[in-house]
């Protein structure tokens, strides 16, 4: 039950933050904040569980965004439905992609999938006549579930935040279960883990599909809370920093998630006012976080809790 | 017999590793397999739990043939092994690594794992125990909570026993498990061998120490440039004029 304390706490923090301040543009931020936590949490999983580098994620993204954004406003989809078909549909482009790529192995891999992600895009632009092309999808409807309308911030903002909280527990105790330690068994030594009975295909695909998923939902969420998106989400630079986000939070912390996220997307709100130097400061703190905290901040806030607690 | 090779070949670019090696495994007893360096042990181990495929030759485990299975498969069938050079999964605990060692006699799935149903649970208490259980059988009770990067080498090894033995096999596979040990060391190794084969496991065997392996095992094999040269008991190999030659040269 102790355990459950931080947990809780978090929890209520989250739930009374748009109370404490109304109105605020920061609950706009930290509905951006909590839309890529679900999709970053997923690259925790499959990058920093599984070992396998995916360089497309944002086009998973992108893809779920799309996904909604399409059959909504061209097929009048329920909007309930637009999403799940987005995830199931990002799961099978992950299934059929995966099977073959994921048998490479590092950098070969993140070449693989960086194509992968290439190609996405360029569908998405090329095939304008659906998605508009490379200037973007307009007006994007708020969504619509059971009657009820997202129309404000802190309705999304407590949407999100319901999910991203979901996604991030129900990827704590994949982690912690027989399911997680054979993806980390397969990262550690996959020749060992395949003498162990695990069967490394199987579960490197897992962690691929889920993590496709994750970004699936959020890109769908970003459709509708954004009500504007362009190939541009696909980018690779997106891609990357879904994976900056996870080093800097601590890989394989799970929840690091939330502290990489909330930096990474705040930096370009704080640095408004340089915003000729914005990527070159993003890029300073990032080296010297990773210079002197190589574990990430979650990681180096439960080194210091174990030190102290005997 | 659980276990038989026939003929079993290894050709890497034309280069013959293994040349139409053959022996069975009784069941419950200790064979060694020894030979000079490069003489095909490890390529021989490889081709049983299948991490390579044989250019020739069946492998047969309880009655059968199980050529096309992929390693994890061979796993599930009741064969283990250790490595030559440990593998372990450095980031895990001991207790974890061990717990990996489970995998095999557990079935939570994705979506029991996802939701922490009791299945998922129950599974996790099952191989806590077991794993721990194991770690009690190899002297490294006291060590589970370590980092398994942090264990000294003797002890990394005998994790790696502890890892195999709670897969729960019927046959295991020991290359080179004396390897960087110390003497007193190895005297435990022997003794923990011993022991395992009291609990019914069969054991093949891939060893340079010969004292330990004239002590521990019930008939040696001994192969060299991929041949078999030799078979019988320690006495006879002991006195066998080719194993002489092999070692010593003529």
């Amino acid at each position: 039950m102790k355990r459950a304390i931080p947990y809780i706490l978090f929890a209520l923090f989250i739930f009374l933050l748009p109370v404490l301040m109304p109105g605020s543009y920061w609950i706009h931020v930290l509905v951006i904040i909590g839309t890529y936590v679900i999709a970053a949490t997923g690259i925790d999983l499959l990058v920093g569980f599984a070992g396998q580098l995916s360089l497309c994620q944002a086009s998973f993204f992108t893809l779920g965004a799309y996904s909604s954004a399409v059959l909504v406003t061209r097929y009048h989809f329920d909007h309930l439905a637009a999403m799940v078909a987005g995830v199931v549909s990002t799961a099978i482009v992950a299934y059929v992609v995966g099977a073959p790529v994921l048998r490479l192995k590092g950098y070969y891999l993140a070449i693989a999938t960086l194509g992968v992600g290439l190609i996405i895009q360029s569908l998405l632009v090329s095939l304008a006549e659906y998605t508009g092309g490379p200037d973007g999808f307009r007006d994007i409807a708020p969504l619509k579930v059971a009657g009820f309308i997202f129309k404000s911030d802190v309705e999304y903002y407590y949407l999100i935040w319901i999910i991203a909280m979901l996604v991030l527990l129900v990827t704590r105790n994949i982690v912690n279960s027989r399911v997680g330690r054979a993806m980390l068994a397969i990262r550690g030594d996959d020749v060992a883990a395949a003498s162990m009975g695990i069967d490394i295909a199987k579960y490197k695909i897992q962690a691929f599909i889920i993590s496709a998923v994750y970004a699936s939902l959020a890109g769908s969420l970003y459709a509708h809370s954004n009500s504007f998106i362009s190939p541009q989400l696909a980018d690779l630079s997106n891609s990357v920093e879904m994976i900056i986000i996870v080093v800097l939070g601590g890989i394989r912390t799970i929840f690091g998630v939330l502290i990489g996220t909330a930096i990474m997307k705040s930096i370009p709100e704080l640095l408004e006012s340089f915003l000729d130097y914005q990527m070159a400061i993003t890029g300073i703190i990032l080296i010297l976080l990773l210079l002197y905290m190589p574990k990430g901040l979650l990681g180096i806030i439960r080194q210091i809790n174990a030190r102290r607690a005997p | 017999m659980i276990l038989e090779v026939k003929d079993l070949t290894k050709t890497f670019q034309g280069l013959t590793a293994v040349k139409q090696v053959s022996f069975g495994v009784e069941k419950g007893r200790i064979k060694a397999l020894i030979g000079p360096n490069g003489a095909g042990k490890t390529t021989t181990f490889n081709m049983i739990t299948g991490l390579i495929t044989a250019t020739h030759g069946t492998v047969t485990f309880n009655g059968e043939v199980i050529n096309a299975y992929p390693p994890h498969m061979r796993a599930k069938k009741g064969i283990s092994r250790t490595f030559q050079n440990i593998r372990t999964f450095p980031e895990m605990t001991a207790l974890e690594n061990v717990m990996v060692g489970c995998h095999l006699r557990t079935n939570t799935g994705l979506c029991a794992a996802a939701l922490r149903l009791p299945l998922c649970r129950a599974d996790e208490e099952k191989a806590r125990e077991r794993a721990l259980q194991e770690l009690a059988f190899v002297g490294l009770g006291d060590r589970s909570h370590l980092l398994a990067g942090s264990l000294a080498m003797g002890e990394q090894r005998l994790m790696e026993i502890a890892r195999t033995l709670a897969s729960e096999p019927e046959l295991v596979l020991f290359d080179e498990p004396a390897a960087g040990l110390n003497g007193k060391e190895t005297e435990q190794l022997a003794e923990d061998l011993l022991k395992i084969k009291e609990r019914g496991i069969t054991i093949l065997l891939v060893e340079h120490d010969m004292r330990m392996v004239m002590r521990v095992a019930d008939e040696i094999i001994v192969i060299n440039y991929g041949t078999k040269i030799a078979q019988g008991t320690p006495e006879e190999i002991r006195n066998n004029s080719d194993v002489i030659t092999a070692y010593l040269g003529k």
